[in-house]
């Protein structure tokens, strides 16, 4: 049997662990289809890469979403640097872009809608509503994105304006 | 169908956050997830280790044709090879410390301090464009133009090599305005937006 290093092991473990929370990250910045792909592996690999900061980080949590979140914003500015690097199409870790949810048709419309709703905040703003969304604390927010707790607090107050605001208003 | 009654609260919307899962199973094992990962990484680090031994072979090609003058060569000539020998080490010192920097980028930084520097390098390189007459367009030209005044004297061929030598240079400098325009500009300009969106 082969044996896996230690950083395989944590890597893997990690992805295993946050599967879901990247591909929602993926979902909300990608522009399609093919683009969340693109995002998703980028990640990956920048995850990987930036793994051994990650064996002395304290706050997990705020470290994936730190390098997940970067690379999300970056990857539109610095996508010809990578281009070569980029994993090409037959070699797509998953076939559907989109995480299918276990739910009836009702609750894939509920689902659509919320991510309509976000796709109307700023790029600073759907990462703030992403970590609310994931009961995120003001405090790990606030390390992700390097802005004081209470700027969370107002931020979220606006957002959740908002958000309450369209998500109401689209059922109607 | 989204009718009234289906509306959603914050509430609903956490808990249909929350209830995604992958339920997708992935087209590859974890195990070749990992190596393509790590062959991606490399292949990023292998990029750019031979775009730098791409300019170190390009800077050592253009040096060595000057190299016989600087042995035999009138003393203007060599003067001249001395100055663009000087002006093309300048330029890959320069270029490499740039290179260096983007390949420094950290992303486990949080998001206000990742855009700071972002935006400190980016404006690092507007001023490295900006300012490329003094380092990359006047010192080899002028190295040049000593070695052709050395070899040839004060003749027609050296006023039309001083001729050709101004519209290369124009050329070149335009090239590089052209680029802090249409990329380094728009990119600040983004760092910039971002930074208003995440400071209010």
């Amino acid at each position: 049997m082969r044996v896996m290093r230690e950083a395989d092991e944590t890597f893997l473990e990690l992805v295993r662990a946050n599967e879901a929370r990247l591909r929602k990250i993926c979902r909300v910045y990608a522009s399609d289809a093919d683009a969340e792909k693109d995002l998703y592996q980028d990640i990956l690999v920048q995850l990987w890469r930036a793994l051994p900061s990650f064996e002395g980080s304290s706050q997990p949590g705020t470290w994936l979403y730190r390098v997940a979140l970067n690379t999300a914003l970056a990857q539109k500015r610095q996508r010809a640097a990578r281009e070569s690097a980029t994993i090409d199409e037959s070699n797509a870790i998953w076939r559907n872009p989109i995480p299918a949810p276990d739910e009836s048709l009702e609750s894939k419309q509920r689902l659509e809608r919320l991510y309509a709703a976000i796709a109307r905040l700023d790029d600073v703003d759907k990462a703030v509503v992403m970590m609310y969304l994931d009961e995120k604390s003001h405090r790990e927010i606030a390390e992700v994105l390097g802005i004081t707790e209470s700027y969370v607090g107002v931020k979220l107050h606006r957002i959740r304006k908002e958000m309450a605001a369209w998500l109401a208003g689209e059922a109607a | 169908m989204a009718g009234r009654g289906s509306g959603m609260n914050l509430e609903d919307a956490r808990r249909e956050w929350q209830s995604q899962t992958t339920l997708e199973k992935p087209r590859m094992s974890e195990a070749e997830m990992l190596e393509l990962v790590k062959h991606s990484s490399s292949a990023f680090d292998r990029t750019i280790a031979r775009r730098d031994r791409r300019e170190l072979i390009a800077a050592i090609v253009v040096m060595i044709p000057f190299l016989p003058l600087l042995a035999t060569g009138p003393w203007l000539a060599r003067a001249g090879v001395l100055v663009v020998l000087g002006a093309l080490a300048l330029i890959f010192t320069k270029l490499g410390a740039v290179r260096r920097l983007e390949a420094s980028e950290r992303l486990d930084l949080s998001l206000a301090e990742l855009l700071e520097s972002e935006r400190a390098k980016v404006n690092g390189q507007i001023r490295l464009l900006e300012s490329v007459v003094s380092w990359y367009i006047i010192p080899p030209a002028a190295g040049a133009m000593l070695i052709v005044i050395g070899l040839e004297g004060l003749s027609w061929f050296t006023a039309g090599y001083a001729v050709f030598a101004v519209a290369v240079s124009l050329w070149v400098y335009r090239l590089n305005q052209h680029a802090v325009r249409r990329e380094l500009r728009p990119r600040r300009s983004e760092l910039e937006r971002l930074i208003r969106e995440l400071k209010g």
